[in-house]
């Protein structure tokens, strides 16, 4: 069977296409959907933050981009996850089994990534330097001292200090924030046109974490490299991202402009997440505003949609029947609620 | 007998715990790592104190020694107890530490490693009750009472840990926590591990107990943000030290010393128009090893306010305007706060 893959040229203004894509992994207890249709792009050199409390599914939608899902993943047979690193060669990455010649071609090379926990991401038996000048020996044909050359480079540029140093040093002598450089010299070893970083400042010290944000930002000012950055912090995806897509129970909920986003929420679960966190210099409130209930478990996703039994707004014959189109709006805010653009106003 | 002021529940005076590593070699000196140094603080009947600082800067062992799950190194600890006594704990050995156990009572980070997968529901908050020579009657009753006091429905008491979600074994930790009515509790990252909308919820459900039951509690976090809603007072870590303490309302409004402005100007604030804004006083490096702290001022290699002086002459703590500062420029830096 020859699979039917979509490589249909993108336009050079989009570098990521994903359409429909769908997964769910068998387990001993059923099946769980853990993605269940998202659909985004990625323009070139834009950073799109993906926010969503634990199992909205942010983490296994990029791995999927990867080709890094577990064995037992199962992907709907309509998705496609086009991907157009140097503005004329799509591929259609969906169709691409996790060792295909082509995806082993692109990880590491146009696409870099980063993890949340540096000391499991990276070898623990290979020193700094070895892990950056192998990666570049592989994709780019260069000698073993151009590629240390390469490495040293980019530690500098990471701003770790001492570079010559540190490429002999290995991960368990760095401290958490040094390592999370290391891993981004790394992920960026091979100027790739896309950086997926996941979490990648959850495990830090606030300190180090806008140390690191702000190194992405000049990094990716300076490369011009498009990210995906993941988190559920929505302080960090305020400072870094140009877009924001929320992420519930394996479906985006909400997408727009990060000013949109935070001013003119359009979906209920955007507005009452934005309400619940409690943030510096605010006047103080007896209360934190919640949202009721918990995240249902992926066994038993509520019927039509997913948010209606912890929504304010929830219409009981409407909301528990039919799952919600994505309703688009003039500033390309796009909200799937029955009743987004209706809803009262609530934001900061 | 000891003596403290009546509102307060601790005194802290000078409590300092070092840690001997063990030698890697026989010939090389022992290192100390010094973990908490010379600390001194109060915390008052009823209120919530925040301890806040990078990892390593030493908040969850001050936890750790106010409950005696450490021994002290030194310093004196004077707890009240329920019969308004007052005790020091750092003389007490294990034997008589027991019956104040009951009194004060923690709850940790991670719901998923403080809760023994084999014990169901009954058996884990029904435990220090079991240890404290409660009857069985009374600890069926008081489970299920502490069940829904915590918003959890009584039937699951027979149900283990696993069927529940982090939000919901943060709420059984609570119950537990709450079983022999003490009077304090720390909390140490008790919601840091939550997801946002949940961790709302137990912030709530924490400051519902406390007024419900006339708690007090010892906050940790390093989410300033969150620090900010509980806490009434709040004391700023850095290296086992303590650096400012003080209102939390006026720490925040206007921070005397360069780590706390630091610290207020690394978070991430939920709002893009301010991303852009300059970071002032934007820290750079990491906490330096504690088994070798920088001379002075712990904090100098880091501060972009420090002079010479900073380097020789360690800070003395000292009340400026009702906190408690260590700073040698605490009065001429004019350092910037978070806005109301």
């Amino acid at each position: 069977m020859t699979p039917k893959t979509n490589t249909a040229q993108l336009p050079k203004d989009v570098l990521l296409d994903l359409q429909d894509v769908k997964v769910s992994f068998e387990t001993r207890e059923g099946t769980v959907t853990a993605v269940n249709g998202v659909s985004y792009k990625v323009r070139p050199g834009e950073v799109l933050g993906i926010v969503g409390e634990s199992g909205s599914g942010k983490s296994v939608t990029v791995r999927a981009i990867m080709r890094l899902l577990a064995k037992n993943a199962i992907e709907g047979p309509k998705g496609s996850i086009r991907f157009n690193p140097n503005g004329d060669q799509t591929y259609d990455l969906h169709e691409l089994s996790r060792d295909n010649r082509q995806i082993r071609a692109l990880r590491g090379n146009r696409i870099g990534m980063i993890f949340q926990e540096p000391m499991t991401a990276l070898s623990p038996v290979h020193s700094i330097g070895s892990q950056i000048s192998r990666t570049v020996m592989l994709h780019r044909k260069s000698t073993k001292a151009e590629a240390r050359a390469r490495a040293r480079d980019l530690l500098e540029r990471v701003q770790l200090p001492n570079p010559d140093l540190m490429l002999d040093r290995f991960p368990h002598q760095l401290s958490g924030g040094m390592r999370q450089r290391a891993m981004i010299a790394l992920a960026l070893a091979c100027d790739p046109s896309l950086l997926i970083a996941d979490e990648p400042t959850t495990a830090l010290d606030v300190t180090t974490e806008a140390q690191i944000l702000e190194l992405l930002k000049s990094l990716q000012a300076e490369l011009g490299m498009a990210i995906i950055f993941i988190t559920h912090n929505f302080g960090v995806v305020a400072d870094i991202a140009d877009r924001v897509a929320v992420m519930y129970l394996g479906q985006i909920v909400e997408t727009g402009d990060v000013d949109d986003i935070f001013y003119a929420p359009k979906h209920p679960y955007t507005q009452a997440l934005l309400q619940s966190i409690p943030r510096l210099g605010q006047k103080k409130v007896r209360r934190l505003k919640t949202i009721r209930g918990s995240v249902p478990d992926p066994y038993h996703i509520p019927s039509g949609c997913p948010f209606h039994n912890r929504c304010d707004h929830a219409d009981a014959a409407l909301c528990t029947q039919e799952r919600p189109p994505l309703r688009g709006f003039d500033n390309g805010q796009e909200a799937r609620c029955h009743f987004a653009g209706q809803l009262p106003e609530a934001s900061l | 007998m000891t003596q403290m002021a009546d509102d307060l529940l601790f005194s802290v005076r000078g409590l300092t715990k070092h840690f001997v590593l063990q030698q890697k070699t026989w010939h090389k000196p022992e290192r100390v790592l010094r973990a908490v140094e010379d600390v001194s603080f109060d915390i008052r009947k009823g209120e919530t104190f925040g301890l806040v600082g990078e990892s390593g800067s030493g908040k969850s062992t001050v936890a750790r020694l106010l409950l005696r799950a450490y021994s002290l190194t030194s310093g004196q600890l004077l707890f009240r107890q329920a019969d308004n006594s007052v005790i020091d704990l750092s003389e007490l050995d294990n034997r008589h530490m027991r019956p104040l156990r009951r009194e004060m009572q923690m709850i940790f980070q991670d719901p998923y490693s403080s809760l023994n997968p084999r014990m169901t529901l009954q058996e884990l908050i029904g435990e220090p009750m079991q240890l404290h020579g409660y009857s069985e009657e009374e600890i069926r009753t008081r489970v299920a009472s502490l069940l829904s006091e915590v918003g959890l429905r009584p039937e699951y008491a027979a149900r283990y840990p696993h069927a529940f979600s982090g939000g919901q074994r943060q709420r059984i930790c609570i119950a537990r926590a709450l079983a022999l009515n003490p009077s304090f509790i720390a909390a140490d990252e008790a919601v840091s591990a939550l997801d946002v909308s949940v961790a709302a919820q137990n912030i709530n459900l924490l400051q519902d107990m406390q007024e419900k039951f006339d708690l007090t509690y010892l906050f940790i976090t390093h989410d300033l943000g969150m620090v900010e809603h509980i806490s009434d007072r709040l004391a700023v870590m850095y290296l086992g030290r303590i650096v400012e303490m003080g209102t939390t309302d006026e720490l925040f409004a206007q921070p005397k010393h360069p780590y706390t402005e630091a610290l207020l100007r690394a978070v991430p604030q939920p709002d893009p128009r301010q991303r852009n804004q300059e970071k002032r006083g934007a820290l750079k490096g990491e906490i330096p090893d504690a088994t070798n702290p920088p001379s002075g001022c712990a904090f100098h290699p880091r501060c972009p306010y420090a002079t010479d002086l900073c380097k020789i002459e360690r800070p003395a703590q000292r009340a400026i305007d009702g906190r408690q500062v260590s700073c040698h420029h605490a009065e001429t830096l004019a350092l910037e706060g978070v806005g109301t």
